[in-house]
């Protein structure tokens, strides 16, 4: 018995190794047949991309850790900076201080703040902006009141203070700041767009 | 009882055995040491780190302070505490001491050892040190912004305008303008030139 099932074993062990060397040969054998076919497909594949999607996918990397900018239209928060290399931030822009009002981009744009709010309050004790904005204070202040659709609460029910549901200012208003790394854009403003459809005349 | 007696009669009598030279140069050495040890002790009381040993400093006060101008700016110079809590004039700074005696019963009976509590009284907590510099004349804040030395020049127009008409003038105090620029204003429903 013992020897008979050595012998089988090994028998079966021995087919098993030739049937699968042939299959890994087999196999071999067809993926250098095919890759031929395949390279001009992706290739063109690619091109077709290059075509469709922004310029930065087929920028190449300058480093072997580089990450292109924008891979399959992903953008990742580490773009274009080497693995064991320390990216340097563009400098924060100041908070413009003029103290004057400056134009508006569109009708409805929040005007933006003139000066520096670095630490004003506001919170459920107190709005610091309202101690100079407030409609009691500008005449001392010599500041602009907010406007009065501000009182108005949502039925346009005119309250004597700021309705509550524009109590936080900085959700609209913020400091003009001018940053060095501005992204360019096509923005028109209404009447910009009526004279380009026109054929440029006013 | 008996002792008590005893020491008073030995106390108000002169001493017997010890020279005057002793008594003196002994005199002397002991108030050194005493004054020195007390004033040592003082000024321990009057470090950040001995205001910020309690909780209710650490995590209110001193938490709100560490997020403005006077912790962190651009020259490195910073207020601490003391600096704008406690006088540094020796007499004020000692009615200052004994006034902080309430502190401690605060502290002992936990009457602002919560956020919660604190925001309560946060507005009675206000009004004393915004009456106290209103009365000394904003002196914590002129022991290092003296009107003086302001250039004008170098300021914003919105504040030179204020500074030229208010303080020059002597209308107002450093403190009638400049409240809560170290920790969180409270609610100000009432508060003279507030909502």
């Amino acid at each position: 018995m013992n020897k008979l099932s050595k012998k089988s074993i090994a028998l079966v062990v021995a087919c098993l190794s030739l049937a699968f060397g042939a299959g890994c040969s087999k196999q071999e054998d067809s993926s250098k047949a095919e890759a031929p076919k395949q390279q001009p497909a992706t290739a063109s594949a690619e091109v077709s991309n290059n075509a469709t999607t922004s310029a930065a996918v087929s920028t190449a990397p300058a480093h072997k850790y580089d990450s292109p900018a924008v891979v399959n239209n992903v953008s990742s928060l580490r773009p274009k900076t080497a693995l064991d290399a320390q990216a340097y931030p563009v400098e924060m822009a100041k908070a413009e201080t003029t103290d004057r009002r400056s134009g508006r981009a569109y009708p409805m744009q929040p005007p933006v703040i003139p000066h520096k709010i670095d630490g004003y309050q506001i919170d459920q004790n107190v709005n610091q902006c309202m101690s100079c904005h407030g409609r009691t204070k500008t005449e001392k202040s010599g500041a602009i009141m907010v406007s009065v659709t501000h009182f108005m609460n949502r039925d346009y029910q005119v309250l004597s203070e700021i309705s509550p549901r524009r109590y936080f200012c900085t959700q609209c208003h913020v400091e003009q700041k001018t940053p060095s790394n501005l992204i360019e854009n096509e923005f028109l403003e209404a009447h910009q767009v009526s004279s380009a459809s026109d054929g440029g005349s006013q | 009882m008996n002792w008590i007696r005893e020491f008073l009669s030995r106390v108000s009598k002169p001493a017997t055995s010890l020279s005057l030279g002793v008594l003196t140069v002994g005199g002397f050495v002991a108030g050194i040491i005493f004054w020195g040890g007390f004033n040592t002790a003082v000024e321990v009381t009057n470090t950040e780190q001995f205001c910020i040993g309690c909780h209710e400093m650490k995590t209110g006060p001193y938490k709100e302070l560490k997020q403005t101008i006077h912790y962190s700016n651009r020259s490195g110079v910073r207020a601490s505490c003391p600096d704008c809590h406690v006088p540094h004039e020796w007499s004020a700074k000692m009615g200052r001491k004994m006034a902080a005696s309430k502190e401690v019963w605060g502290k002992v009976f936990g009457t602002i050892n919560t956020p919660e509590k604190f925001e309560a009284k946060r507005r009675q907590l206000a009004e004393h040190e915004w009456a106290r510099l209103k009365a000394n004349n904003s002196l914590e804040c002129r022991n290092c912004h003296a009107a003086e030395s302001m250039d004008f020049t170098k300021q914003e127009k919105r504040a030179r305008d204020a500074h030229r008409d208010f303080l020059l003038t002597g209308q107002k105090t450093c403190i009638d303008c400049h409240k809560g620029i170290a920790h969180k204003l409270p609610s100000m429903k009432g508060v003279n030139e507030w909502q």
